[in-house]
């Protein structure tokens, strides 16, 4: 298993370096300055990712080669920067938003087989136009669930989807490692410790419309690392897409039944309902891992699994 | 008259054989015979003993130039999604990002930058491209002074070669603890000329 120890660091670094940076950029909290609060959003999000990923020891590295470089050198600071842009100039953040859900699979698949004759002519595994269809309906599925989530804060209230995203950038976060990308699935720690510990830190300032900047940041983080565990690692279809859309989930209390109860009723209710999807995929995810590992080899009847080898001389 | 004539005949024969001979070989090409030739390699196991692989799928090139041993050249490319342990489980862990990402990185491949001629082979220093890292390796390489036809009209020509390398030198850093850093590698090739 995973160090847990290192794995607390990470997501505790994270989590307090996002909302002291919020905090310090929100000052008044009584009555923030929305495009400080704006930026506060942004710049905590990002101090407070580096700094979890700093406690796993990953860095962005140049040239990005890998996926996950990629993700952390050219992605993560894009999103960043389209959020930090949309904190000045409000008005096209959707068209800046739609230009970041088209690039972002394109980044992460990168150079890759699927979309490069890496292996000799001929060798790359999707045609021109079958690239051209799958990374379309992958953007297309980001930008429906994030069109989808921000109707919801725009209903209810600015940090309605906070919880949602935590919780879905935890479960694919464990659900990738258990699906044999052990690190990649650790880059969500951090991204699900960033977004708690904001949103916790948030709820010191009040809230105008259109202030929160967490929605971008946590998509395109849960994208990507559905993307990645796809794609690079093991992670079934069938996961991926229950990951990507539970968050959506957290509609159900909006419903003409639900919807007498009061906002923080309504919030609890929510938490409650996307849990239960993503945690029934972490626990067939870890019941796949736990019978891949047992499986005995062709070899020997006492092969050890894969924690004993993590473990061993430690 | 007849002396005078016969004896200039005899010292341009004399010339002749006393001279360069026979004319100059070009270097010849081979490629490599895939079902007689095999890489493989081990690596410790918790310092215990090893775990033996291969690799499946390979394909590669020799050119062999007996008269001018630094003109000759090697390529050899690995497909690293034929890597083969023996353990389904181990070898898709082997294949996963955490080690040959053979999604990002599908092919291993060394090319040849110098050749020297040295007792029973030669020593060859080239570019190994692995993990998406190229590192300059020397190793030598046994054989090459035979040439076989088998079956008739083929000719082929052998060599081994083997050589260790340190994953961690490749960015392949995982299980350093349990799984050795020094891979030993063999390699057996057979070439059949163009």
């Amino acid at each position: 298993m995973p160090d847990f120890l290192l794995i607390g660091k990470a997501v505790a670094a994270s989590a307090v370096t996002a909302a002291v940076v919020l905090l310090l950029l929100a000052w008044p909290w009584r009555a923030p300055h929305p495009v400080r609060l704006r930026l506060g959003w942004v710049l905590g999000l990002g101090a407070g990712l580096y700094a979890g990923y700093a406690v796993l020891d990953q860095w962005p590295r140049w040239p990005p080669v890998e996926d996950r470089h990629r993700l952390l050198t050219v992605l993560l600071p894009l999103t960043l920067a389209v959020e930090a842009a949309t904190a000045f100039v409000p008005g096209p953040r959707w068209l800046l938003r739609v230009g970041l859900a088209s690039a972002a699979a394109p980044i992460l698949l990168h150079n890759s087989v699927y979309l490069a004759d890496l292996a000799g002519p001929d060798s790359r595994e999707w045609s021109p136009a079958q690239a051209a269809l799958i990374l379309s309906a992958l953007a297309a599925a980001l930008l429906v669930v994030w069109v989808l989530l921000a109707l919801l804060q725009a209903r209810t209230s600015e940090r309605a989807a906070a919880p949602a995203l935590v919780l879905a950038c935890l479960a694919a976060s464990l659900t990738v490692m258990l699906s044999g990308y052990l690190t990649g699935g650790l880059l969500g720690l951090p991204l699900a410790g960033a977004l708690a510990g904001a949103a916790l830190a948030s709820l010191a300032a009040p809230a105008p419309p259109h202030t929160s900047r967490y929605l971008g940041v946590g998509m395109i983080g849960l994208f990507s690392l559905l993307v990645i565990g796809r794609f690079f690692g093991s992670l079934p279809d069938q996961a991926a897409a229950w990951l990507l859309l539970a968050p959506l989930v957290a509609w159900l209390p909006e419903l003409p039944g639900v919807r007498k109860l009061s906002l923080s009723q309504r919030a609890v209710v929510r938490v409650a309902l996307v849990a239960v999807p993503l945690v029934l995929v972490v626990l067939h995810a870890e019941k796949k891992f736990k019978e891949a590992s047992a499986a005995p080899s062709t070899a020997s009847p006492y092969e050890p699994t894969l924690d004993d080898y993590k473990s061993f001389g430690k | 008259m007849r002396k005078g004539f016969f004896g200039a005949v005899l010292a341009l024969g004399l010339l002749a054989l006393l001279g360069n001979g026979a004319p100059a070989r070009a270097a010849d090409d081979y490629t490599l015979d895939a079902a007689h030739a095999g890489v493989n390699f081990r690596i410790s196991h918790l310092g215990l003993s090893w775990v033996y692989g291969r690799f499946n799928k390979f394909s590669g090139n020799l050119t062999i130039d007996p008269d001018d041993p630094a003109k000759s050249a090697f390529a050899l490319t690995i497909n690293t999604d034929s890597v083969d342990t023996n353990n389904p489980q181990r070898d898709g862990h082997l294949r996963s990002p955490d080690f040959f990402n053979v999604k990002q990185f599908p092919t291993i491949s060394f090319k040849s930058t110098a050749v020297k001629a040295i007792k029973d082979g030669y020593e060859v220093t080239g570019d190994l491209t692995m993990h998406g890292v190229k590192k300059a390796v020397t190793f030598t390489l046994k054989g090459g002074d035979k040439v076989v036809e088998f079956p008739k009209g083929t000719q082929r020509i052998g060599l081994t070669a083997s050589l260790v390398l340190k994953r961690s030198d490749f960015d392949m850093k995982q299980l350093l603890e349990a799984v050795g850093d020094e891979v030993h590698i063999v390699i057996g090739v057979e070439g059949v000329k163009q």
